[in-house]
């Protein structure tokens, strides 16, 4: 399988790593693997990887990288050859396998308040609509935007509707949602135009917790619905 | 009229003494002695070093360097000089700034009077104890 | 050493270096928006540099101090007074118990950094006291000041006590600050008049020549709409070559997108690690201090840097304020 990328300048203390021009799940993959790779191989002046669609970016301390490379190259170059380096030393390793993540959502009525239009949109029950969600294995491609917030690929074009015309100012947290071929969910609240369709009934996002996003790039996801009486019990609510 | 054998005794009865002042009245002749700052602890800045001087009015008094540095005559390259020919200072006013180790460092008049003539130029390098302006008091 | 607060200002928040490691979380950075301001008001009071400080916007809060304490400010000269005197900036102060600072006029600048000796007892959050309002993280429970909030210190350093009591036995009704002082450089009429420098975007190649030539020459002006996530710029539209299907890519703090209309945004402090619209430019790391004090109305111009100078420029600010620190330790 043809590798091929390109090693992009950012910032003074970021470059690129691009795989691709799309969104695909091998674009994906690749990235994630050099992530993991970075990650268990840190260098000097190393801060952190960042997934995108697209490719990973790599994030150091320019000063410590110059040090490290004795001043003779720019932070860039010398980061830029070590993941030359990299990509070639892990070309042979296997991929870690993903994880599969069940989330367990309350579907429709107070808290999913537009599956009632998402339905009459595309001519379909609201039961419908909720069978081809759950239906549906989704790739997380990457976490972004807010706290815990998951970019999830795959979603059957079926259910796709477009935005709210007018973003409600406040999602609830938990929210699950589509918007155009996106699924997802808010793991705090924050305003959004989702058509928001049901709440999960765990934790997206625990700044306590050892990693305070519940889902991770490269997670397969999987929706489950469950009754109101089941998400009370899973939040510890009175019934 | 007190004789200076006198008065060279008063002064070593007032200084074994806890006494801080004697002031002695003799018909339309009066004296005083008046003890020195001793009971505060001496700090080691150059400032506190220079102390509070007091001068016949009218005499020219030069302030001076209390540190090695560059001297700028006004806060920052922007600003007003602190000071100009002709400027009313009192003890408190800053007259200007020496800088070593990037370090800006606030000098003090020191006295009150009027900015007499300005001796050295912005940039200057100037050492320790250097007369930077001179002062009519 | 501690405060209360009595009015909360525009927007006060406890800001540090950072949150650094967590974007794969949805957790971006935040942290200080002028990182030199943050770093000397720590070395002023002997704290470690990367301690947080009270990054204080344009209207100040009013706090009484209820305990004798060491502090500094930096930054944007927002008129600081404590019981009505003005305070000197840049040097440490110490403050009497029961005193109260108070900000006026917003005279150069936009953000003051108020430091206290011995830093703020608040939690770490992910390895950071800085607050990330948006995600209700870190600093003071997750948010700006607010009327009421009493916020205390941790252990000054033996640097600060001795400096504390020395002023403070000068005699003080209210404080007394230092006669001495550091220099912001980066705050100078001069500087902050200087176009700002950028190195080319990711998507620099998809816009106009029309568009590029006039990034590089014309002004634009920071709107109103600007804030710690980003500073909304006006002047000429940016446009592309063609429509480009964007794909969410990386953005970091000075990343310049430019969404549909044409109006470019810089990414600041708050920014989110993935961004959607196309990136034009980048700003230096050195100049993204001076470009944190420009407030809403100014107007700004950039300049082009090749990527090696724009490092150098900000090896060069490092080693200015490695000799600082030096400076001040030889003053403790």
């Amino acid at each position: 399988m043809e590798n091929s990328y390109q090693i992009l300048p950012v910032s003074e203390g970021c470059l690129y790593v691009k795989f691709g021009e799309n969104i695909s799940p091998e674009i994906n993959r690749q990235a994630r693997k050099l992530s993991n790779y970075v990650e268990k191989h840190p260098f000097s002046g190393f801060i952190e990887t960042v997934v995108s669609y697209t490719g990973l970016a790599v994030l150091y301390s320019p000063g410590v990288v110059r040090k490290a490379g004795k001043n003779k190259l720019n932070a860039f170059q010398i980061v830029g050859e070590l993941m030359e380096e990299y990509l070639t030393q892990m070309g042979s390793l296997p991929d870690e396998p993903s994880r599969v993540v069940e989330i367990p959502v309350c579907y429709g009525e107070e808290y999913g308040p537009d599956l009632e239009y998402v339905a009459s949109y595309h001519g379909l029950s609201q039961d419908e609509v909720v069978d081809i969600h759950i239906g549906g294995e989704y790739l997380c491609y990457m976490i972004g935007f807010c706290p815990g917030f998951p970019y999830l690929g795959g979603m059957d074009e079926r259910i796709a509707t477009p935005r709210r015309e007018t973003p409600r100012l406040a999602i609830p947290a938990r929210s699950i949602g589509i918007a155009g071929s996106q699924t997802g969910g808010y793991p705090i609240s924050t305003p959004g135009g989702w058509q928001i369709i049901g709440r999960s009934a765990v934790d997206m996002y625990d700044p306590a917790a050892e990693h305070p996003s519940l889902l991770q790039a490269g997670d397969l996801v999987r929706f489950r619905s469950i009754s109101v009486e089941e998400y009370r019990e899973i939040r510890g609510e009175a019934l | 009229m007190i004789s200076i054998e006198e008065i060279k005794d008063l002064m070593k009865t007032l200084d074994a003494s806890s006494l801080q002042r004697l002031e002695i009245k003799n018909g339309d002749c009066s004296l005083t002695i008046e003890k020195g700052n001793s009971g505060k602890a001496m700090v080691a800045t150059p400032s506190a070093q220079r102390g509070k001087q007091e001068f016949r009015s009218g005499a020219m008094v030069e302030i001076k360097a209390p540190m090695v540095g560059t001297f700028y005559a006004a806060a920052d390259p922007e600003a007003e000089p602190f000071v100009e020919v002709g400027s009313a200072v009192n003890p408190d006013t800053v007259v200007c700034v020496l800088e070593a180790m990037k370090l800006f460092t606030e000098v003090t008049a020191d006295c009150g009077g009027e900015i007499a003539e300005i001796l050295v130029k912005n940039g200057d390098f100037v050492e320790y104890g250097q007369p930077l302006f001179k002062v009519k008091v | 050493m501690s405060f209360k607060v009595l009015s909360p200002g525009l927007m006060s928040t406890l800001q540090d270096f950072g949150r650094q490691g967590y974007q794969k979380e949805g957790v971006n950075n935040s942290g200080a928006m002028d990182i030199i301001s943050l770093r000397l008001a720590n070395m002023l009071v002997g704290n470690d540099e990367h301690e947080a400080a009270l990054e204080i916007t344009l209207a100040g809060p009013t706090l009484e101090f209820t305990a004798d304490t060491l502090i500094a400010i930096t930054g944007a000269d927002l008129s600081p007074m404590i019981d009505g005197i003005s305070v000197k900036m840049n040097r440490p102060v110490a403050v009497v118990a029961g005193s109260v600072l108070k900000f006026g006029g917003c005279l150069k600048g936009c953000r003051a950094y108020l430091s206290m000796a011995g830093g703020y007892d608040v939690p770490m959050v992910m390895g950071s006291k800085s607050t990330y309002v948006r995600g209700s993280v870190g600093g003071y429970q997750g948010r700006a000041l607010a009327k009421g909030d009493v916020l205390g210190s941790g252990q000054a350093g033996s640097y600060a006590r001795h400096l504390l009591k020395y002023l403070l036995c000068k005699g003080a009704r209210s404080f007394r600050a230092a006669s001495w002082y550091v220099s912001l450089p980066h705050l100078s009429g001069k500087e902050m008049r200087r176009p700002i420098g950028i190195l080319q975007g990711l998507q620099m190649g998809a816009f106009s020549d029309e568009s590029l030539h006039d990034l590089l020459t014309k002004q634009f002006t920071i709107t109103n709409a600007s804030d710690r996530m980003g500073y909304r710029l006006e002047g000429p539209r940016l446009l592309l070559k063609e429509q480009l299907e964007m794909i969410s890519e990386i953005a970091v703090f000075g990343t310049v997108q430019v969404p549909a209309d044409g109006n470019p945004i810089i990414l600041m402090a708050d920014h989110q690690s993935i961004a959607g619209y196309p990136k034009i430019a980048q700003v230096i790391g050195a100049d993204l201090p001076r470009l944190a004090q420009m407030r809403p109305g100014t107007k700004i111009s950039f300049r082009e840097v090749p990527l090696k100078e724009a490092e150098e420029q900000l090896l060069e600010m490092e080693r200015y304020l490695s000799s600082l620190k030096i400076a001040l330790k030889h003053k403790a």
